[in-house]
């Protein structure tokens, strides 16, 4: 499905940046996946929108936007069908085939029901009835994409193509347990899921997220000038500026003062 | 043990085999598992995709109509058909029911839309359903393909179903394709499919609205597309579904109510080993649940069944592995069970060899050429204990048989033997199985197939212990022939086999001079037939004789010999052969000769000793008889030798005999014979004296005088002078007059009587002498038996006091013999003292005193008597003396005070220490002491103060003359004071006078004893005599 962008053609004229932006020579396609508040598709707002709308203004090429589903955008970055999507995180098995220009990171929580009877992350091996819910093609920080591992060899994961089913599986005891982020958040203060639920912190670093960039669609090079314009948006607060927009200024702050990898 | 070792190993490969197959039996469960997660993950994964592919596809077709009616502004029915149509339906879009449209209709504009309705010309007309007033309607006015169950009547409001609204709703807030929940619809077979709807909001031409404001605004109507979920899947899954199982939901509860569709094989019952998951879908804004569940056919595509195949394999290999071990390890039982089965393989082919070398006695082995038996006869068993199947399966058969010292010898043996050599007769020793020794004599011969070629060799062997014993006999015999002792073999009629070298050395004859004789040769004539009578009786009887023999030389010498004869029975008892064995004694007589020489010697003097004498005197006894010519015997003692050898010594003393033998010798002529006797006394033997005894005598005197006066001159022993003399006791015989033992009495009592008469002088033997001392023996042997029986009684001399009263008695001895009658005392009193006769004597009076006084005391008038009893000096002189006397008192009864020990003074005379002790002794219980015939011996008057005396006894001699002689009556006067001095009573005895009793009472001596008062008398009288005369007894 693709939206009809309102193009004018005065945006397709701008170029910002000069010979050292990305070749435009050919339209780019870009996926947003509904998550929160890095983008609602009811609303057609969100952090990645944001974000987004800036990076193809900054880079002056035509790119096309769409939404789909985050399994389907990992398996189009795979084959090169997709040029880029946002706030992807890394793994062994993504490195080989999206290369990422990182713009924020955060922590993964584990967000179980008070009656789950879990207190701390060693509880829900225990567990026999903890049926953990993820959303499919997500991997997270270490300790939780360990005990996705681990849960899903004993089949106790149930995967969903989106958080909402989590939330109404969660309050319906369907399953016991949710990974979730930040950017989870509004969701989280809703009263009802507040009430039943408790967090628990996994005990890893934060996980640096960034633009996905195809390696099959992308030469290096390409690769390297859209991590150029990345950074650029860094260094200028314009990253920060959208995150102010969806957090405390305290929160956004530490979202997006990370240590960015090469 | 050997059990345990046996299962032990086998076990243990078991065990590791089986852990080895479970672990890989584990392993490959577990990659079974992982494979079947794998493979259903990647099923849960695709059929997510194909899903939201379809749906994704679906939105897409909606977008199509949605652009149309954007495009043209106005929804035209004929154009919309054309483009269903050209959608194809049927083929691209399986799944799709219809396509229709809403119109949105708020309440206001309604009439307008039914106005506009109605020109259209419906078919059946146009009504909104259902009917009723509400605020708003969105009634269906298109819809395609108009066939078959499509045909339902336009104006449905869609609007009125909740389930519908709400997702026109929303797509109508978001501008997307939005899927309605689950809707049942009843088709035209009566029955109801669950169905869903999928709509897309329609707004006003020209408009993009961006906000919902915007898009409520320039909302006109949705399309919508029905779809059937049952024909969605069908068109989905055409050949997968028969692995997987899968409902989908509604929603995100798995509730009957939300179900959407559900694949045929759910009826399956769940087991516990098929997979499941459920996936939360999100679809067009709309949530629905996929449960998957695994059935039979998926376990069975994707499934591995190498599980039963590793474990029976696994289980399979382990056991044949312990097998294998426990086979191996059980080789050797196996081996010798091959080795029998060898054994028997190779027995069937040898049969007939076998048959005769069975038969044999030898024990036969074939070797193979490795060395080793190949077959051996069942006779080993018999030769070494162990059986044929021990014996091959032995790993070194000749190291276990053969003798460790003869191993080496009989493997070189037995490597010719392998060489093809044939051997015969080699001896060797050979160990049983329990370990007994025999001998083997083995030959080997070479063996040859039917071409000829050498392969192997056998040996037969017999057993030669016996014969090898019999050998070790032999020699030993043969060593034992050789002894140094004369041997000599003879047939069993005496004829002479063999003799040994040391039988020749004795006799001096060679083998070759005497075998064949009669050992007769060899005897001398000094026995008789009688004793060669009693040698063979004791060979017949016991097999065998030993005694001494004179045998004879060859060279004629005759020499004793102690000989030995024993009989050799054979197997039958009979006498086959006799052994004699010849033992040269002459030297061992001649020793016996010599030390019978020396034993007839005196050693100090040389001169002949008392056995030689004796034969020399009886050859002289011979030699007179036969010649008819005196001899005589002349006793010679060296006076006070013993002083002598006291006073200078044994060694001189030694040297002095010697001297005096010298001078004996040199002063008797050539035949006569000079002995020594004893330590001092020496034995002359005359002989060749002349015919008549008075003339031999002469003769006899002169060498008599002529010894004595060779003896009495000065000795000169080392640095002393000495001299000597000695007495001579002779005698003269004739013939036989008298034997040798009566003559050497003779000469004896001559000696005798030489000292008697002062020594140094020479006497002859005189027969009244004989007489003499032939009274004398008899009378001591009388006196003897007078002791013991009854020939002895005591007389009683009273003792008075002035006034007449008895105060007891003095006790003497008398002897009744019953030939000679009374024997007075001083016949027999000094011949005991001689002959030591004196003790019993003494003891008996003292018996028989103590005895009476014990009777007396029963008697009041005889109580106060007392007795005095003689005691001789050697009676006094006994050590035990004190307990001799204490003992009788003791025994008898008798009371110790009653009784008067009477001492004479010449007891004094030396040890008067130990008189003086017994004496106190004594009176220590009572005894009373009185001295006798004091003044006629030699005491000291000091010791008389010493001696614990009660009385002095003044003696007869003095009594006899006191009144003639003035010396005897100033003597006893003397002899009174001086016991009054000293304390002592007095008593005077052999008073016979009353003028000497009245003098003796002048002097002091009040007590008297003597004939004039009483002789002495028998107990009976005394008793009379001292109650008449006492007159203190008349009272009884």
């Amino acid at each position: 499905m693709s939206l009809a962008l309102s193009a004018s053609p005065a945006s397709l004229a701008a170029s910002p940046s000069a010979a050292s932006g990305p070749d435009c020579s050919r339209p780019y396609t870009l996926a947003l996946h509904d998550h929160g508040l890095l983008y609602s598709s009811a609303t057609d707002t969100g952090i990645d929108k944001d974000f987004a709308d800036e990076l193809i203004r900054r880079s002056g090429c035509k790119v096309n936007v769409s939404l789909m589903s985050r399994a389907r955008i990992w398996q189009l970055i795979e084959s090169g069908a997709l040029d880029f999507s946002l706030s992807g995180i890394t793994n062994a098995q993504r490195d080989h085939f999206a290369s990422f220009a990182w713009y924020f990171s955060n922590k993964y929580y584990l967000l179980v029901r008070k009656d789950a009877g879990i207190t701390k992350l060693a509880d829900v091996a225990r567990n026999e009835r903890f049926q953990l819910g993820v959303i499919r093609g997500f991997r997270y920080s270490a300790n939780a994409n360990r005990m996705v591992d681990q849960l899903t060899a004993s089949n106790r994961v149930s995967q969903a193509g989106g958080l909402e089913p989590l939330y109404d599986a969660l309050l319906l005891d369907r399953i016991q347990g949710m990974i979730m982020e930040p950017f989870d958040y509004p969701v989280v203060q809703e009263k009802r899921i507040r009430e039943a639920t408790t967090i628990i912190s996994f005990d890893d670093p934060s996980v640096p997220h960034g633009l996905i960039m195809s390696r099959k669609a992308l030469s290096p090079a390409e690769q390297d000038k859209w991590r150029a314009l990345v950074d650029g948006m860094l260094a200028d607060g314009t990253v920060l500026r959208i995150f102010q927009k969806y957090f405390n200024a305290e929160l956004a702050a530490s979202m997006v003062q990370f240590q960015s990898k090469p | 043990m050997n059990w345990i070792r046996l299962i032990l190993l086998p076990l243990v490969i078991l065990v590791t085999g089986l852990g080895v197959t479970w672990t890989a039996w584990n392993h490959e469960r577990e990659a079974a598992n992982k494979e079947l997660h794998t493979q259903f993950a990647s099923v849960l994964r695709e059929t997510v995709s194909r899903i939201e592919q379809r749906m994704a596809s679906y939105e897409q077709m909606l977008h199509g109509v949605q652009g149309l009616v954007a495009a043209t502004g106005a929804i035209d029915r004929n154009q919309f058909r054309d483009y269903v149509q050209a959608l194809n339906l049927d083929a691209n879009f399986s799944g799709i029911q219809a396509i229709a449209v809403e119109e949105w209709v708020p309440a206001a504009a309604l009439p307008a839309h039914l106005a506009r309705m109605e020109r259209q010309g419906l078919e059946g007309g146009y009504q909104i359903l259902p009917a009723g007033e509400r605020s708003a309607y969105a009634p269906t006015v298109l819809r395609e393909p108009y066939v078959g169950r499509n045909r339902l009547p336009f104006g449905f409001d869609q609007w009125s179903d909740p389930v519908r609204r709400s997702a026109m709703e929303k797509a109508r807030d978001s501008g997307m394709a939005t899927i309605s929940g689950k809707v049942e619809v009843l088709a035209a077979d009566g029955q109801r499919y669950p169905t869903f709807m999928m709509y897309l909001p329609l707004y006003e031409r020209g408009q993009r609205p961006t906000t919902i404001a915007q898009r409520r605004a320039s909302l006109v109507g949705w399309v919508h597309a029905t779809f059937r979920m049952s024909d969605v899947i069908a068109s989905l899954y055409g050949e997968n579904s028969h692995t997987i199982v899968f409902s989908l939901y509604d929603g995100v509860q798995a509730t009957p109510e939300a179900l959407l569709y559900q694949s045929r094989q759910h009826d399956e019952a769940p087991q516990a080993t098929r997979l499941s998951a459920d996936e939360y879908l999100v679809v067009g804004n709309h949530n629905w649940t996929l449960t998957l569940r695994t059935n039979a056919a998926f376990h069975a595509q994707f499934g591995r069944n190498a599980e039963p195949l590793i474990a029976t394999t696994g289980i399979a290999m382990s056991l044949s592995l312990a097998l294998l071990a426990w086979l191996m390890v059980s080789s050797r039982v196996r081996a010798v069970r091959l080795a029998q089965k060898m054994t028997a393989e190779l027995r069937a082919s040898e049969e007939q060899f076998r048959a005769i070398a069975d038969c044999t006695v030898n024990w036969e082995v074939w070797w193979g050429l490795d060395g080793r038996p190949r077959w051996i006869n069942h006779a080993v068993l018999d030769y070494t204990g162990y059986t044929v199947e021990e014996c091959l399966v032995m790993d070194d058969f000749i190291g276990t048989i053969a003798h460790p010292e003869d191993e080496p010898r009989i493997r070189a043996e037995l490597a010719r033997c392998m060489d093809g050599q044939k051997r015969e007769d080699v001896e060797l020793r050979c160990v049983r199985k329990d370990g007994s020794v025999f001998w083997l004599a083995l030959s080997c011969a070479p063996i040859h197939d039917a071409q000829g070629r050498f392969t192997g060799f056998r040996t037969s062997s017999r057993d030669i212990t016996d014969r090898k014993q019999i050998e070790a006999e032999l020699r030993i015999s043969a060593v034992a022939f050789d002894s140094r002792e004369g041997m000599l073999i003879t047939d069993a009629n005496s004829k002479i086999l063999r003799v040994n070298k040391a039988f020749t050395e004795i006799t001096g004859y060679s083998a070759e001079e005497i075998v064949g004789k009669h050992p007769n040769l060899l005897r001398s004539d000094r026995h008789g037939p009688a004793f060669f009578q009693e040698m063979r009786e004791s060979i017949r009887r016991f097999g065998k004789w030993q005694g001494e023999i004179w045998d004879r030389r060859k060279n004629g010498e005759v020499y004793p010999e102690w000989l030995t004869i024993s009989a050799v029975k054979n197997k039958d008892q009979q006498v086959t052969h006799y052994v004699s064995t010849h033992h040269d004694i002459s030297d061992r007589k001649l020793a016996e000769e010599r030390i019978r020489e020396l034993a007839f010697f005196d050693a100090l003097t040389r001169l002949p000793n008392r056995t030689l004498l004796l034969d020399r005197l009886k050859q002289a006894i011979a030699l007179s008889l036969r010649t008819k010519t005196c001899a005589a015997l002349l006793f010679i003692d060296l006076d006070h030798f013993k002083t002598l050898n006291d006073t200078i010594g044994h060694e001189k003393g030694d040297t002095l005999l010697k001297q005096v033998a010298q001078r004996l010798l040199a002063n008797v002529r050539e035949n006569d014979t000079v002995a020594r006797v004893g330590g001092d006394e020496f034995v002359v033997v005359l002989e060749g004296l002349n015919e008549l005894q008075q003339e031999a005598a002469t003769q006899t005197r002169a060498i008599g005088e002529k010894i004595l006066t060779a003896l009495g001159s000065t000795y000169q022993l080392d640095d002393v002078e000495y001299r000597t003399t000695a007495s001579i006791g002779a005698t003269v015989f004739l013939g036989r007059a008298a034997s040798v033992d009566e003559l050497m009495k003779q000469a004896d009592l001559a000696m005798y009587k030489a000292k008697e008469t002062g020594r140094n002088a020479l006497r002859f033997f005189d027969p009244a002498m004989q007489t003499a001392v032939l009274e004398r023996a008899t009378l001591e042997a009388g006196l003897r038996k007078a002791i013991d029986g009854n020939q002895l009684l005591l007389h009683y001399q009273p003792q008075v006091v002035e006034g007449g009263r008895v105060t007891g008695a003095e006790v003497l001895v008398r002897w009744q013999h019953p030939q000679r009658g009374m024997v007075p005392p001083g016949d027999f009193i000094p011949l005991a003292e001689e002959t030591g006769l004196i003790l019993s004597l003494g003891n008996w009076v003292l018996e028989t005193a103590c005895r009476q006084l014990a009777t007396w005391a029963t008697h009041p008038q005889m109580a106060d008597l007392s007795i005095a009893v003689n005691v001789s000096a050697p009676q006094l002189r006994e050590p035990d003396f004190v307990q001799t006397v204490l003992d009788t008192i003791e025994r008898t009864g008798a009371n110790p005070r009653r009784l008067k020990l009477e001492l004479t003074e010449s007891l004094l005379v030396d040890n008067v220490e130990d008189i003086i002790q017994k004496m106190f002794a004594l009176k220590a219980y009572g005894v009373e002491f009185s001295l006798d015939d004091f003044g006629t011996g030699y005491s000291s008057l000091s010791y008389l103060k010493r001696l614990p005396l009660n009385q002095l006894k003044i003696d007869q001699s003095f009594v006899r003359d006191v009144l003639i002689d003035p010396n005897d009556a100033s003597i006893a006067k003397t002899i009174v004071n001086l016991a009054q001095s000293l304390g002592l009573g007095v008593i005077a005895e052999g008073v016979e006078t009353d003028a000497q009793r009245s003098f003796l009472a002048d002097a002091g001596c009040h007590a008297y004893q003597g004939y004039f008062f009483c002789r002495p008398v028998t107990v009976e009288v005394f008793e009379k005599f001292a109650q008449e005369f006492d007159p203190q007894f008349s009272a009884a």
